[in-house]
């Protein structure tokens, strides 16, 4: 046990791999021992987050911080730590990635064994995305989300489902190759370290950070996604399974916007400056776009998965406004999005088993035979287009009100994606759960299940947790997020921008990283 | 030449006792051909396992303690001569073990068919201990021969036949370019000694022999572009992979290319990186359009030899990105060549021994659509296929992706850094057809039955050697980055 809580972060990284080792080894039949092994793995992840939660400061430093020698003659360490960021996406995918397990317990009936051994390895792997600090390892656990869930949607998939995968596959492969040229690059620049605080403490030259800022940004944004990178997200969404859509959306998405928070932006400031109109302009369209393409969709899946482009606009919008209310909003907002959207997912899916159809033509008027799952998903859907008190309100409400302060012109385009959520979510709403049940197959359905329940109680909690009480969420974040703004404005304190600037005039400030 | 008179017999013989092991194992080999009576017997194989063994054994002893002075004549006794032709022993076992149930599937197991392998592999541990052009000459010629006997030992399938005979040409074509090459070579310079080439190439380049010198290298380049397949030289390469029996096509794709491979940095940190700009600028176009050619072509392809033919073109060109930096960086760049040299045969031979696991039916398949379902019905050779097109592919944590990794690491930090860029797009290009494998393994259902009978000894030690050591060279590249570092 001393083991474990000397290395609590390690120990949480390679618990689902261990966890996997174990589902290897139990032979394939016994599927439901697999199930309840990793159900158990999972949670256990949990229980040893909330314990890492409550150790945790909230200095803006890194926390946890352990450091072992991996490769050391090419520099490389195996180096991770959290801030309040990294801690609370670490988190997000404890919490649901277990919900994940749960909703796919009736749903995947083929291959278990190799699902739940997947399941585990993607869990690592994200967990490994938000903990590292060196960059050579920031990239290896990149990668290795990759695989399993192009082998998630491309198994357990809908009809389209290779199509989607590679089409996934590819798009992700081609950011992250470009990605670690850059990587090859800045180290040799750097002198050959691959540690990220000390890369946070180089000057990169001026052209370099355009090149480099331009190769992390693109494979940043194909995972967010922004316009115009976005389009392997519908079909990835649609086709995957429940699980691999609430994971997808939940945590994957997450990525991307991390990458941002934590090694685009603050590594080049300089680089912020000059393409941060640029990168304003695609996340407000992301916005408006998103939305209004989510708007037609006959697909219900199709829809939530508009909405997510929509969504993760609202976080790229607060993240570039550089101003501390809009990088918090930013933060919980992706937090809400994994919650909502996840949700939203798993309702999908639970529709989907009981109707085998995902298109809004289909039903209609299903609130009659399902009340409880129709009331839940009216709340979930007051949750995603923001309404008071319940978490995407907080979140969207801190990125309009940050960036109206230094971003007026994008700020106010952005307001109209809230009403447009309000009329594509609202609208599918009434299609598919009021009116008059005209099909004979929608009269008789059976309403939530107890285990249901279970997928669906804990995250609607944190729903009005947040909503209600957002105040702890904000004050965890709040030094890391501002330990971003000061290395991401390295440029503004010193000179207007955007006046370009030689590096000989920045000075890096001494409280941040 | 003076070294010959000086020459010290017992040294020469200590020193390439591993290579005398291997040689006596194929003599061995040939002779018992005559006493053993049955085809299929296992006597051959097994004497040449041993001799290998006992000259892999004998090379990590000799690699452990390196002698002070190891230029002999026109051999080079060095470290780094000693793990390539670990190496290559390593590729010629996989090649031995996997040809055992590959014949007797054909029952067409000709007891001389080991003893060729021997003696190619003889003329890689020639080719790779190397200090003199003649000497690059002759191990090229000797590891050719025998496998062009080899690519066509089928005899009875046509393919064979034509995968021989157009090895046969278009080797000897390349064997002409570079004895011209060296003649060359010889006439402007002199010598034929590699370090004295090194030592003088500046001063011939600057006086009136520099356009007889240049001409020489261009040729020696083109006779390796032959034997490792570099576009455009690469012609032969799918035909002769696809024709040739497959533990032979394995044997050509790992030992033959290291070995040529290595020859060429031989050349290459001593004469042919004073050549400057020229050589740069060759080398980076050969090494573009290489990567360029080799992935496109493996895309449109429906069979698996002929997809990991061209794969294996594709990854000439991602170990000739490293080749212009070897001018600043000779020492940074060749570590890196070796340990990706060491990776790509390990991940070559692993997916090729899954190949001959789908071939030892009655007929051989090949097809990419005959992958269909195998991840439910033999969900380990799935799986190690998978992790072996993985590793090509350059995912981490394989040993792949370090080897890549560390490929391009090099290049930039001499500067090459769009020739980086071209490479990494081309990686992801490569994700198209790697993955196609995986899609037809596990996401369709095969209708075709498969053999059902457990897997081949053999077969399983090479997939578990291999499959073992990409995940674990992968994830812990310490130590043998440390052993590639002593080598070079």
């Amino acid at each position: 046990m001393d083991l474990i809580y000397s290395h609590l972060l390690s120990s949480i990284i390679f618990l689902p791999l261990a966890g996997m080792v174990i589902a290897l080894l139990i032979p394939s039949r016994h599927e439901k021992a697999i199930r309840v092994v990793s159900m158990l793995v999972s949670v256990a992840v949990l229980v040893l987050v909330a314990k890492l939660w409550g150790m945790f400061v909230g200095t803006g430093e890194f926390e946890f911080s352990e450091t072992i020698p991996w490769i050391p003659s090419v520099q490389i360490f195996y180096h991770v730590g959290v801030d309040g960021v990294a801690l609370l996406l670490i988190a997000l995918t404890a919490f649901l990635t277990p919900i994940a397990i749960l909703a796919s317990w009736n749903e995947i009936t083929k291959s278990v064994k190799a699902f739940h051994v997947l399941i585990l390895l993607l869990e690592t792997g994200m967990l490994g995305v938000f903990a590292s600090l060196d960059v050579f390892l920031f990239y290896v656990f990149w990668e290795v989300v990759l695989i399993p869930m192009y082998f998630l949607i491309g198994i357990w998939g809908s009809k389209d489902r290779i199509r989607a995968a590679l089409k996934f596959f590819i798009f992700t492969m081609a950011g992250s190759v470009l990605m670690l040229a850059a990587i090859l690059y800045a180290s040799s620049v750097a002198g050959g370290s691959f540690d990220l605080v000390t890369w946070y403490g180089h000057k990169f030259g001026l052209m370099e950070q355009f090149f480099l800022f331009g190769a992390f940004a693109i494979a940043f944004a194909i995972k967010v996604p922004m316009v115009p990178f976005h389009t392997w997200l519908p079909d990835a969404h649609t086709e995957a399974p429940t699980a691999g859509s609430v994971i997808l959306a939940g945590i994957l998405l997450k990525m991307g916007t991390y990458g941002f928070y934590r090694f685009a932006m603050p590594l080049f400031p300089l680089a912020v400056v000059k393409f941060a109109p640029l990168m304003l302009t695609l996340a407000v369209i992301g916005i408006v776009y998103g939305g209004l393409v989510a708007m037609v969709q006959p697909d219900v899946k199709r829809l939530v998965a508009y909405s997510s482009i929509s969504h993760l606009g609202f976080v790229m919008l607060g993240l570039f406004s550089l101003d501390p209310l809009a990088v918090q909003g930013a933060v919980l907002q992706m937090v809400n999005h994994g919650l909502s959207t996840g949700a939203l997912f798993l309702m999908v899916g639970m529709l989907y088993s009981r109707r085998h159809t995902r298109m809004i033509a289909d039903y209609g008027g299903v609130a009659r035979t399902l009340p409880v799952l129709t009331a839940a998903f009216v709340l979930i859907t007051f949750s995603s287009i923001g309404l008071p008190g319940l978490n995407n309100f907080v979140g969207e409400f801190l990125v309009l009100l940050g960036s109206f302060q230094t971003r007026t012109a994008y700020a106010a385009v952005s307001i109209s994606g809230v009403v447009i959520s309000a009329i594509y979510m609202l609208w599918m709403v009434q299609r598919v759960f009021f009116g008059e049940a005209t099909k004979e197959e929608n009269i008789k359905l059976p309403d939530l299940r107890v285990r249901e329940y279970w997928v669906l109680a804990p995250i609607i909690i944190f729903i009005f947790v947040i909503g209600v009480w957002p105040k702890p969420w904000i004050t965890m974040i709040e030094k890391s997020t501002d330990a971003f703004l000061t290395l991401s404005k390295r440029v503004e304190m010193i000179v207007p921008a955007p006046v370009p600037v030689t590096l000989n005039e920045v000075k890096i400030p001494q409280g941040g990283e | 030449m003076p070294q010959f008179a000086q020459m010290d017999w017992t040294n020469l013989f200590n020193m390439a006792l591993p290579w005398l092991v291997v040689f006596a194992a194929a003599v061995i080999s040939f002779l018992a051909a005559a006493l053993v009576e049955e085809e299929d017997s296992l006597v051959i194989p097994i004497v040449a396992l041993a001799g290998i063994a006992v000259a892999f054994a004998v090379t990590w002893q000799r690699w452990l303690s390196p002698s002070a002075n190891p230029v002999i004549g026109m051999f080079i006794f060095d470290r780094l001569a000693f793990f390539v032709w670990l190496i290559v022993l390593a590729a010629a076992a996989i090649a031995v073990l996997l040809s055992i149930p590959y014949l007797k599937a054909r029952s067409f197991a000709k007891p001389e068919y080991y003893g060729l392998i021997l003696l190619s592999t003889l003329g890689m541990g020639c080719l790779v201990s190397a200090g003199d052009l003649l000497m690059i000459y002759l191990g090229i010629e000797t590891m050719s021969l025998a496998v062009y006997v080899l690519a066509g030992f089928l005899r009875f399938r046509a393919a064979s036949n034509e995968a021989a005979l157009k090895y046969f040409l278009i080797g000897a074509f390349a064997s002409a370019f570079l004895l011209m090459g060296i003649a060359f070579i010889f006439g402007s310079a002199g010598t034929t000694n590699l370090a004295v080439l090194g030592q003088r190439s500046s001063e011939i380049l600057s006086g009136e022999g520099r356009s007889f010198f240049l001409f020489g290298m261009a040729m020696l380049l083109v006779g390796f572009g032959f034997k490792v397949a570099a576009v455009p030289f690469h012609a032969w390469a799918p035909d002769v992979y696809d024709g040739a029996p497959t533990p032979i096509t394995v044997f050509m794709a790992t030992a033959v290319k290291v070995a040529a491979f290595v020859a060429f940095l031989r050349v290459g940190t001593s004469a042919l990186r004073f050549s400057g700009d020229l050589w740069i600028t060759v080398l980076t176009v050969g090494a573009i359009v290489t990567m360029l050619v080799g992935n496109l072509a493996a895309i449109v392809q429906e069979n698996i030899k002929r997809m990991l033919a061209y794969s294996s073109i594709a990854h000439a060109g991602y170990i000739l990105v490293a080749f212009p930096a070897l001018v600043n960086d000779p020492q940074g760049a060749g570590r890196a060549i070796l340990f990706y040299l060491f990776s790509y045969v390990l991940m070559t031979a692993g997916a090729f021994a899954v190949v001959v696991a789908m071939g030892l039916g009655a007929e051989e398949h090949t097809a990419i659509s005959r992958l269909a379902g195998l991840g439910k019905r033999r969900p380990f050779l799935a799986a190690a296929l998978s992790l072996f097109l993985l590793s090509l592919l350059g995912i981490p944590p394989t040993i792949g992706f370090f080897g890549k990794y560390y490929l391009f690491l090099t290049a930039v930090k001499s500067g090459f850094i769009w020739l980086v860029v071209i490479a990494v797009i081309n990686s992801a290009m490569s994700a198209y057809y790697y993955l196609r494998p995986i899609v037809v393994m596990y996401f369709r259902s095969g209708e075709e039955a498969w053999p059902t009978e457990p897997m081949n000894p053999a077969v399983v030690a090479v997939l578990a050697v291999t499959s073992i050591s990409v995940a674990y060279f992968g994830i812990f590249p310490a130590n043998l980055l440390a052993i590639v570092s002593r080598s070079f």
